[in-house]
Parts: structure tokens; C-alpha cells; sequence
């Protein structure tokens, strides 16, 4: 259905005509339709290298800072000849400046091109994608490939669709075109010749593109080689290291359908191919204008079923809909396993987002008790007797009832929490999960409160004397995710006031990493013989006093930190024992004193 | 064949006759915007409106020429906890006005109701859509035991949005709107389709005073093909989401396409052309029958776009027709289980679906219109269930409540200050509720419920209940986690939505403007007032403050005599009563202060 919601709109059509332009033109064409920029690249310049994979610029000043590794799974990477072709577009100044210009005269920004153009298409939406969110800009981008060749492995795929960018790309493939095939084969079979073969289709379809009789004398040409690498493809297109991302349109001769889920666009690039001609193959390459075309009529036409009786339930009869649509209905080998492919597809997630997120809602409410408890336990050691604030009395308790009931909850919220994160990143969730207020809210206030707590754990069960200090080694991942969902809130412009009284909650979540790292700096001085050390080390201090200074002043710490046996207290106390006793003997520090190292 | 169509909109075969054909003939009232009928023998009188075909009057800016609905002639035609106010044509709109200001509709409309007769709106083509914007304006006016008027409409525009056709379902009013269309017709759909300048050939074509009546024009194929693209595009759009589709593609491609905001409303009856009558009320079903109904066959294009054009003025010889055969088939029932293929199933349903020419994709489409609905009921249902679950809860807290006024502080001051076991049992049900509440503030938010759900009195009530008693808990939690310092005041930046929704559903059911009901947000209006400091001598913050504590002070009798807030906020140790008693008495007005000081004292 949503492909032919996909074929009644304007955009493919519109998207195609300036790619064949940018293909005869062999350079990038611009175009406005109705406020929406159009971007294509042509899909006639030849790339140069092989077909292996390199790792993805992801460095924060890299290209696409958004896409990078996750603990536990490999890097995400993508082709390295693509990539360098795209380089070649990005790196120059006109580039930069025509797309920029074209951002700000529109309302929503279309990236397309054919073939080769297809997969720059998709690395541009990638680096737009990326620059809008580091502008925090809601531009809506849109890549719409024609026949592009697979671009990234699967740890690729998967931080795009942590992103939430999976429905920015729609991967348009005919029939039996071979170029989205390519890549399916495993990197062996793609060695020297293959690779020279492709180098040499490039070069070719330029010329097809400019005159129909050129044709006839390439297939001469290529017939060979694409049968070869059919059977290859037949044999071993299972392992190969490429994965489709985003949406993958399929156009046959009969109709077209929408696949999301990466494995099973995989499998249908692959069942769609088997009644494939070395001819056809190529052919469909080219007629990407046809198509769009036909499938634009055909939605008009009425569809029922061209064999047998429909099943009875609406379900199956719209996935034998569908496996008609792909023009498999005929080809009993192949329509069984298309359809289960299909209902892969379309069972990823049976229930709808917004259904998600209201049971969310009730799920959560079950879960503030937790949070409640905890915000109890902290206003209960605000009024105990040893005045230690619910940081220090977490972090040294004993093997209380209280302190283990408390510890069970930070993990019952951190599950609760990891779960609502991995839905967010798995597209169960609306799209503008992240624009209510109240999930938002939730998680800083959640942050706020139990963050201290996972300090505490962490360096009281000595993990910073393994595996370093919180900040750079403990911190888990949840808390900086929600550290962006706050920062890209939307946010009112009574933000400045001055408090009046201490915040409820350290406004800082990390303000007890600070101390107790600064408390290990001080420990440090102490037996620092090294002029040199311990001036950097007292510069540390330095920043952390007026860090915390600040932080005091303006208010934003809780009143369980200024408590009279809290450690920040303590630390504070000795820190300025320490220095009046530095300043009894000024040579010792003179780093500190003057503000400068002394040679 | 059970029911005649008469019965089943409850107006007899002859008065649908007669509104056809004074539809038609309105067109030649020379200039005048309607003509009243009171056919004798008849109990009732047709006001049937004329056409207009210029273009102007059908689209006043591209792409779609919609505007706002004017709430205040119009003040229900809006979603009431969402908020959103309904869409309509901006030209439709104005040219209604423009007649309403004559005064002769309203004076003449009067003078039938004194008569005890039914007011029945009629309109053909543009005449429609003043038919059904002049109905819904009685229908606003309408006072309780008054015959409320109807409307048939023949090859009618469509007027409205989703909000628009929400809003008249909330009210009950759907049953008041019978549309007749042609299976081709092209009018019914031309709003589904972005303005052009082929508008103007085809509507001179409609024109029955223009030279290019009736005659046959050039690009009337291409223009049929765009209509019915564009129509394609909303089908097929709503259906994917009728269907759940959970693609993100489908919502980032809205920003890449104009989709026409108009959707069908009232009840439907579709003429196949050869005497059948299909009638359908579900609005999504409607849809996706206007497209699917004229989608093309193995016939020729060019004459089914002829088709599109010439049917669109044959209603009254066609109706007079299909309602002497009463061959009618209603679909509402069994939407869900429509039989996919050509033959199977029902026979009369089946020719009927067949003479259509619904094909399975259609059916299917038809079918998760279906789906959805009972999908809304069953959501409904679920709510019912959890019903009891609140009341417990509520009950709870209600007991949390008396408890406070033995404690002389009341329930919000004790919860503020969470000191004993009772007050952290009280947020956890606080907690409780919310979760509740939320979940169905979501499905309203996504229109997973039925349209009807915010006009039941049962749930308003249970809403009011829980706002009074469990709002002051959320005030005093906000205030108590100084979160007014973190983000800005309760009232602008904290306030649930669960609450505001309940505030708008009882305003809306006691018809009163908006704000009339914040007395649970009393205690947020205090802590702002508290926080404003009483010293520093700053001119106008000083006046504003003691305008508002002057307009609280009243407020606050007018609650408590209502029995609308509690009596625990004026006992003796509670935030207001100790803020109260500081105040200069330049804040105090009389007969306020003394009042207020009785309540704290008796």
C-alpha cells in the first residue's frame, strides 16, 4: 500500500527526470517543484578502486559524527571507491554552497540520483542528515535512489536506524536490474576482473545514456561477464559483508511493493533475480524511467486477484496482494518464499508506535514508585543525623535493608529505562516520541536522581581503580543519550531566571564524578614530588573549585551536597587546609600561585 | 431485501425525490441563493441552495484554498481535548456568510419552525456545501426540543477536514447529512485534488447558463487523471495508516507532498448507474470509495472521464430511478468481513460491490476502515474496564483527603511536605492515576478512540472528579521538587495535559469559554502569588498582583459555594490560609476578605 501511495505521489516522477538530466548533464542538477529543493547526481562518473569496505567517518569533526560504533558490535562501514567519490563532490567549495543555498530557500530537500549517482545521493543525505542535526534544524530530507549499489555493512545499517534516519532513504529497484545486486556476492568473487568489469559498465552506460544505438554493441560486450557472475550469484550470495538500509521499493512488471526491514529487502533483492536475464539485467538498469511511469497508470487501474480465489483472511490476501505485485505469482518455486519474505517484513512490528507509547505510559507509571522510593530515601538522609546527603550515605552503606531496597530500584529503573531506549532505536515509538515533554522531563529527572547513585556504586565497588574514573570509563550510555534528549528539547525562554532557593536536584548529574576525581587529584598532590605534575594537578583543582563554586553560587546544587558531612563538604575543608598550607611555603606551588609555569 | 432507504435516514422516497429535483432547479432562481418549498401534503420544507461556478467560489488559493473554521458562528466544529479547530474551504466559508448577512435564511427558517415542520437543506453540486454549512449553523443554534434540521446534498464537494467530520460525529450529528454520488461523478472528488486552471474549463462545462454546457471539452481526460491520482494519494495514504503501517518513510513523505486536508463526513449513498444504492456512514470507507469506486478497468479511459463530467448532472432522473427499484445495500454492518473476491459472499452485497467495481484491493482497504473502528471500540472498552480501577484509586486519595483536614493542615500542605507513610501511599496512587490517564490522553491524541468518547457524560464526570482531587497532589509535587525554578511556572510549563483536557471536556459540555473551570489549578495560582515578593515597591507588578489576588479572593467563594474546591484550603495551617492572613490589607477588598474570613474561622 505504501508503495502505492509512493507511485500516486509526484516525487518519483519528479526525482527521476532530474537524475536522467544529471546524467546527461554529468555534473549535479539542481531544481525547485513546489518549495522542495531536488538534488541529483549523475550517475555516469566512473568511480575508481575496488570493491572493499572502509570504516565510516564518524569522528565528532568527521562527516557523519551522528553513525558511530556501539560498544560490542564492529564499526560501521561503508564502500571505499563510494566514499572517495563522494569526497571528490564534497571537497569542493561549490558544493557546499549550492546545497546550503538550496536549504534556505526550501521548505524539505529531495537528494536523488541513478546507479552510482544513487549511492552519492545516499551519502549526501547521510552528511546533510548529520550537519541539520548538529544545527538541530527539523529540515525534512529525503534520498530516493534509482537502481544504487549496496553502500554499507550491517553495523551501518544499524546506527542509521538508531538515528531514526531509516525513513529518510527509499531505494528504488526494477525488476531485474543487476547494480543493487551487485554487492550480494560475496568480496572473492569480486576480485580483479570483476572489479575491472565494473570500472568498464560505468564507462559504458554514459554512452548508452547519450544514444540507444550504442547499446546493442555493449551487451555484446558484457553478456559474458554478467553471466558469470549470475551463477555466481546463484551459488554463494549468502555471507556477504553488504546490507541494504532504509526503504527498498520494488517495481515489476505487475506492480510495486515497500520493504523496510534490511533482511528481508535482502532476500527480495535476491528472489526477484532468479528468473533474471543477463539482458534483462541490464535493461531494467536503464528503464528506471518506464517504470515510475507505468506504476503512476497502473494505480489506477483496478487490482484483484489474476489467479484463483483470494484467502479468506485480510491478512493473507493482502501478502498474495502483495507477492503478485512483485510479478512472483506465477513462479510457484519462488512465490512461497516471497511471501514469507513479505510477512517478515511486515511483522517487525505488529504493534503500532503510538500503541507503544501509551502502554508505555502505563508502564512507567508502575515504574515511579521505584524513582519515588528513591527521592524518599534521599529526603530521609537529608534529615538524618549524620548529615551526609544520600550520595555518601548510598555509597557507604552498610548492609542495610533500606540501602539494598534502594540499590534493587536504581537497577529496576535502569532496566526500565535501557528498554524505553532500545524501542526508541528500534522504531517502536512515534516520531515525535522526543517532542513530548513528559518522556523528556522523565528521563532528566530520572537522570538527575539516580545518577549519583551509579557514582556511588561505582566507586565504591572500587570500579575506578580497574577500569579508570566514571566520567570517561563508567558513564552508561543511557545518561549521555538523555543528555541529547534534554539539549534538543524545546526549550522557553524563561530559562534564565535566578533561583531563589537550592535546586531539589543537583542540576549536574556528573557533579559527584567531579569530586571524587578531584578528591583523587588531591590525593595525588600529596605524594607528588613532581614540580611539574603537581602544578597540572593543581590547575585541575583549580578549574573543579570554580566549577563547583559556580555551581554553588548560582544554586544549582542540591542542599544534600553542602550537608555537613557530605564528601564534596569534606574535600572542600581540606582543600582549603591544603592551600593555606601551600601558602606557608609559596615556592613549592608557584604553578598555582602565579598561574603559570615556572621554567 | 429488509429496509428501504427511506427508512433506514428516516425521510420517504418522495421528499428525496422532491429535494432532487429542487436542487436542480435552484440553479435557475435567478441569483437568488436559495428557493423554499413546502410541497403540500408533506411535513416538510426544502431549502434548497443554487450553484455557483466560479472558480473563484470554489477555491479562493492553491493548493487547496482551506482556512480555519470560524469558531464563534460555528463553535463546536473543533476537537475539544486536542484543541484543534477544524478545516474548511475558505471560499464556501465566506460565501455562506455572505448569505446568512442577507437575514432572509434565518428569518424564513424561523417561520417554518413556528409551523411544526421539518427544515430540510438541499443543494446540488456547489449548492451542497451551503446546504451543509447553512444545516450545521441550525444545528449549533439548535435549542433541545427543537426538530433538528436535515440535510441531503446531490454530487456534493467535500467542505471539511478530518477535525470537521470528527466534530459532527462527537455531536451525533452524522445522521442528519445524507450526500448522494454517482458512481464517476467528479465533484465529489475535485477536492481531494490540488487548484488548477483546468477548473475553469470544467466547471464552464457544469455551468447550465455558460456556452460550454454540456459540450464536449479537450483535456477532460487529463484532468480526470489528475483528480484521480490526487484522490489515489489520500486513499492510499489513509489506508496505510488504516492498515498500521509503522513505516517512518509514510510520515517523512507528508513533508514532500501536498495532500488535500478534505475528508468525507455524514452518510454516504453511492448510485452504481444501474439502479443500485450502497450507502456507508464509516468515514475512512467513504474515502476510500470515492476513489476506488472510479478507478479505471479495461474500458476505455477517455470515456469513463466522460463519464466523470455527464453524471454529475443526471441526479434527479437517476434517483428517481434507483428509488423506485430500492435495491439497497448497507455496508456499515459488516465492513470488517466484505467478501474479497467478485463471488463469494452475500449475493446482494456482491453485485452491488461488483457494479462499483471494487476490486480486492479496494476491499481490502474497505475492510481495515472496518478494522478500525471496531479497533476504537475495543480501546473504548478497555477504558470502561479500567473505570472501576480509578474510582478505587480515587477513593484512596479521597480518604487521603479527609485524613488531612483531621491533621489541620489539608491534603495539599501534607503532601507537600511527604512526611509520613500516608503522604508517599498518597503519590504512588497520584502515580496510579497518572498512567491511567495518560494512556487515554494518547489514544485521543492519535484518534484511536471512537469520535463520540469525549461527549460522554459518564467520563466527563469521572474526569472532573479526578482533576479536583488529584491535580492540588501534582501542584504541590511540582512546587515541592522546585521545579518552577527548573523550568518556569506550573501553569505554563507544568501542567499535564491529562488536566487540561479534563478542564476543556467539562467546559465544552457546560458550553462555557475556556478557563472557566481551572479551580484545581487554585493552589498553582497561590504558590506563583506567594513567590511574588510583597516588599520591593515595583509599580505595576504590584498592581497586576493585587488585580489578580482581588479576582482569586472571588473565585475562591464562588468555588467553595459551588462545592467545586474543597473546604481543607481555608484551614487554618494550610499555605493560603498563612499567606492570606499576611497580606496589606490594600490587597483585601470587601465583602471578599470578610467572607473569606468566616470560611477560615467557621
Amino acid at each position: 500500500m505504501l508503495a502505492t501511495f509512493l507511485s500516486s505521489t509526484p516525487v518519483l516522477q519528479d526525482s527521476w527526470r532530474l537524475c536522467s538530466l544529471a546524467n546527461t548533464a554529468a555534473t549535479v542538477v539542481t531544481d525547485h517543484v513546489r518549495g522542495v529543493a531536488y538534488v541529483a547526481f549523475p550517475g555516469t562518473v566512473m568511480p575508481s578502486g575496488g570493491a572493499n569496505l572502509v570504516a565510516l567517518d564518524a569522528a565528532p569533526d568527521g562527516l557523519f559524527p551522528p553513525l558511530q560504533q556501539r560498544q560490542h558490535e564492529d564499526p560501521p562501514m561503508i564502500h571505499a571507491a563510494i566514499v572517495d567519490h563522494f569526497r571528490s563532490f564534497y571537497t569542493s567549495t561549490t558544493f557546499h554552497n549550492q546545497i546550503l543555498a538550496e536549504i534556505d530557500k526550501s521548505k524539505a530537500v529531495v537528494m536523488t540520483g541513478h546507479s552510482m549517482g544513487g549511492a552519492v545521493a545516499s551519502l549526501s543525505a547521510l552528511w546533510l542528515l548529520s550537519y541539520l542535526q548538529s544545527i538541530t534544524s527539523s529540515l525534512p530530507v529525503l534520498c530516493i535512489t534509482f537502481g544504487s549499489p549496496l553502500l554499507g555493512n550491517d553495523s551501518f545499517l544499524r546506527a542509521i536506524l538508531r538515528e531514526r534516519w531509516a525513513g529518510n532513504f527509499c531505494h528504488v529497484v526494477s525488476n531485474h536490474d543487476f547494480i543493487p545486486r551487485l554487492f550480494l556476492a560475496p568480496l572473492p568473487s569480486l576480485s580483479a576482473h570483476h572489479a575491472h568489469f565494473v570500472l568498464q559498465f560505468w564507462q559504458l552506460l554514459m554512452n548508452v545514456l547519450q544514444s540507444d544505438s550504442e547499446t546493442a554493441k555493449i551487451f555484446g560486450f558484457l553478456l559474458p561477464y554478467i553471466q558469470g557472475w549470475v551463477a555466481n550469484m546463484e551459488e554463494e550470495c549468502v555471507k556477504s559483508p553488504f546490507s541494504p538500509f532504509g526503504n527498498y521499493l520494488f517495481f515489476s512488471e505487475e506492480g510495486a511493493v515497500c520493504v523496510d526491514d534490511a533482511a528481508a529487502a535482502g532476500k527480495m533483492l535476491e528472489l526477484m533475480f532468479t528468473k533474471a536475464s543477463p539482458g534483462s539485467s541490464i535493461e531494467d538498469h536503464l528503464k528506471y524511467g518506464d517504470y515510475t511511469e507505468k506504476a503512476s497508470w497502473q494505480l489506477l487501474m483496478r487490482k484483484s486477484f489474476t489467479l484463483g480465489e483470494p484467502p479468506e483472511s485480510s491478512y493473507e490476501a493482502g501478502l498474495a496482494l502483495a507477492v503478485q505485485s512483485c510479478g512472483l505469482a506465477n513462479q510457484e518455486s519462488i512465490s512461497g518464499p516471497a511471501k514469507e519474505c513479505l510477512k517478515m517484513a511486515k511483522r517487525v512490528n505488529r504493534l503500532s508506535p503510538h500503541l507503544n507509547a501509551a502502554n508505555l505510559s502505563i508502564i512507567l507509571s508502575k515504574n515511579v514508585p521505584y524513582r519515588t522510593q528513591i527521592e524518599w530515601y534521599k529526603a530521609s538522609c537529608d534529615k538524618s543525623d549524620d548529615q551526609m546527603g544520600y550520595y555518601d550515605s548510598f555509597k557507604l552503606r552498610g548492609a542495610s535493608k533500606k540501602g539494598a531496597k534502594i540499590n534493587m530500584n536504581r537497577c529496576l529503573l535502569a532496566g526500565f529505562w535501557d528498554n524505553v531506549i532500545h524501542m526508541l532505536e528500534s522504531n517502536q515509538l512515534p516520531h515525535d516520541f522526543l517532542k513530548r515533554e513528559k518522556w523528556v522531563n522523565a528521563s532528566h529527572f530520572y537522570k538527575l536522581l539516580v545518577e549519583p547513585l551509579d557514582i556511588a556504586d561505582y566507586y565504591r565497588t572500587g570500579m575506578h581503580l580497574t577500569h579508570g574514573h566514571y566520567l570517561k570509563n563508567g558513564r552508561e550510555e543511557r545518561y549521555e543519550i538523555f543528555d541529547r534528549w534534554w539539549k534538543g528539547r524545546e526549550v522557553g525562554n524563561e530559562e534564565n531566571n535566578r533561583r531563589t532557593t537550592h535546586a531539589s536536584l543537583t542540576q549536574d548529574s556528573c557533579f559527584w564524578a567531579r569530586v571524587e576525581e578531584a578528591r583523587d587529584w588531591l590525593d595525588q598532590i600529596r605524594s607528588e614530588s613532581d614540580m611539574r605534575r603537581s602544578a597540572m594537578l593543581w590547575q585541575d583543582i583549580e578549574n573543579f573549585e570554580r566549577y563547583a563554586t559556580r555551581l554553588v553560587e548560582n544554586k544549582e546544587v542540591s542542599m544534600d551536597v553542602l550537608a555537613k558531612n557530605s564528601s564534596f563538604t569534606l574535600l572542600m575543608e581540606e582543600l582549603q587546609d591544603l592551600k593555606s598550607k601551600s601558602q606557608q611555603f609559596p615556592p613549592q606551588f608557584p604553578a598555582f600561585l602565579n598561574g603559570e609555569m615556572v621554567p | 431485501m429488509g429496509e428501504t432507504v427511506g427508512n433506514r435516514i428516516s425521510l420517504s422516497e418522495e421528499i428525496i425525490n422532491r429535494a432532487a429535483s429542487q436542487a436542480m432547479r435552484a440553479h435557475d432562481s435567478g441569483g437568488r441563493p436559495f428557493v423554499l418549498d413546502k410541497p403540500r401534503g408533506l411535513s416538510v420544507a426544502i431549502f434548497a441552495f443554487a450553484g455557483s461556478w466560479l472558480p473563484d467560489d470554489w477555491f479562493t488559493h492553491p493548493p487547496f484554498g482551506e482556512t480555519k473554521m470560524d469558531t464563534s458562528t460555528f463553535p463546536s466544529l473543533r476537537s475539544i481535548g486536542n484543541d484543534e479547530v477544524a478545516v474548511v474551504n475558505a471560499s464556501f466559508l465566506r460565501r455562506f456568510k455572505a448569505i446568512l448577512d442577507q437575514l432572509s435564511l434565518e428569518k424564513e427558517v424561523r417561520k417554518v419552525v413556528a409551523d411544526h415542520k421539518q427544515v430540510l437543506f438541499t443543494g446540488h453540486s456547489w449548492g451542497a456545501a451551503m446546504a451543509i454549512l447553512a444545516t450545521l449553523y441550525f444545528l449549533e443554534k439548535g435549542r433541545p426540543n427543537q426538530k433538528p434540521p436535515r440535510c441531503i446534498t446531490f454530487g456534493s464537494p467535500l467542505v471539511g477536514d478530518r477535525i470537521f467530520g470528527h466534530a459532527v460525529r462527537r455531536e451525533k450529528w452524522s445522521d442528519h447529512f445524507i450526500h448522494f454520488v454517482m458512481r464517476f461523478d467528479i465533484i465529489p472528488r475535485i477536492m481531494l485534488c490540488p487548484a488548477s486552471i483546468e477548473h475553469q474549463q470544467i466547471l464552464n462545462y457544469l455551468n447550465p447558463r455558460s456556452e460550454f454546457y454540456g459540450k464536449r471539452i479537450d483535456p477532460h481526460l487529463a484532468f480526470y487523471l489528475k483528480v484521480m491520482r490526487s484522490a489515489a494519494s489520500v486513499a492510499t495514504h489513509d489506508a496505510c495508516n488504516l492498515m498500521g503501517c509503522t513505516n517512518p518513510l509514510l510520515e517523512n513523505l507528508r513533508n514532500f507532498v501536498d495532500l488535500s486536508p478534505y475528508r468525507p463526513f455524514g452518510t454516504f449513498i453511492f448510485c452504481t448507474g444501474n439502479g443500485k444504492l450502497v450507502v456507508v456512514k464509516d468515514p475512512n470507507a467513504a474515502l476510500q470509495m470515492l476513489f476506488y469506486t472510479a478507478q479505471l478497468s479495461q474500458e476505455e479511459a477517455a470515456e469513463i472521464a466522460r463519464r466523470s463530467l455527464y453524471e454529475h448532472l443526471v441526479y434527479d432522473n437517476e434517483l428517481q430511478e434507483s428509488l423506485g427499484m430500492q435495491n439497497v445495500v448497507h455496508l456499515d454492518d459488516s465492513l470488517e468481513e466484505l467478501p474479497l473476491s467478485s463471488d463469494s459472499g452475500p449475493a446482494i452485497v456482491n453485485t452491488a460491490l461488483n457494479d462499483l467495481g471494487l476490486s480486492t484491493e479496494a476491499r481490502l482497504c474497505l475492510r481495515a476502515a472496518g478494522g478500525l473502528e471496531n479497533r476504537r471500540l475495543r480501546n473504548q472498552a478497555k477504558i470502561d474496564d479500567n473505570k472501576q480501577k480509578i474510582k478505587d484509586e480515587l477513593s484512596k486519595l479521597r480518604g487521603y483527603q479527609e485524613k488531612g483536614e483531621t491533621r489541620e493542615l489539608g491534603y495539599y500542605d501534607a503532601f507537600k511536605s511527604q512526611e509520613e507513610k500516608a503522604d508517599f501511599d498518597a503519590n504512588v496512587s497520584r502515580l496510579v492515576l497518572a498512567g491511567i490517564w495518560d494512556e487515554i490522553i494518547e489514544m485521543l491524541r492519535r484518534s484511536e478512540l471512537p469520535d463520540e468518547f469525549e461527549n460522554r457524560e459518564e467520563l466527563i464526570e469521572l474526569g472532573t472528579l479526578y482533576r479536583r482531587l488529584v491535580e492540588p497532589l501534582d501542584i504541590a509535587n511540582y512546587y515541592r521538587n522546585l521545579k518552577n525554578e527548573d523550568t518556569g511556572t506550573y501553569m505554563t510549563r507544568g501542567r499535564p495535559k491529562r488536566y487540561r483536557y479534563a478542564q476543556r471536556w467539562l467546559e465544552h459540555a457546560e458550553n462555557k469559554p475556556s478557563g472557566w473551570r481551572s479551580e484545581s489549578c487554585f493552589w498553582a495560582e497561590v504558590e506563583e502569588l506567594c513567590s511574588i515578593k510583597t516588599g520591593c515597591n515595583n509599580g505595576p507588578l504590584q498592581d497586576t498582583k493585587k488585580q489578580k489576588i482581588q479576582q482569586l479572593q472571588k473565585r475562591l467563594i464562588e468555588w467553595i459555594n459551588d462545592g467545586c474546591l474543597g473546604k481543607d484550603v481555608v484551614l487554618e495551617g494550610s499555605t493560603f490560609v498563612k499567606w492570606w492572613k499576611t497580606l496589606p490589607s490594600e490587597y483585601r477588598s470587601e465583602p471578599e476578605s470578610s467572607m473569606i474570613a468566616k470560611l477560615i474561622h467557621g
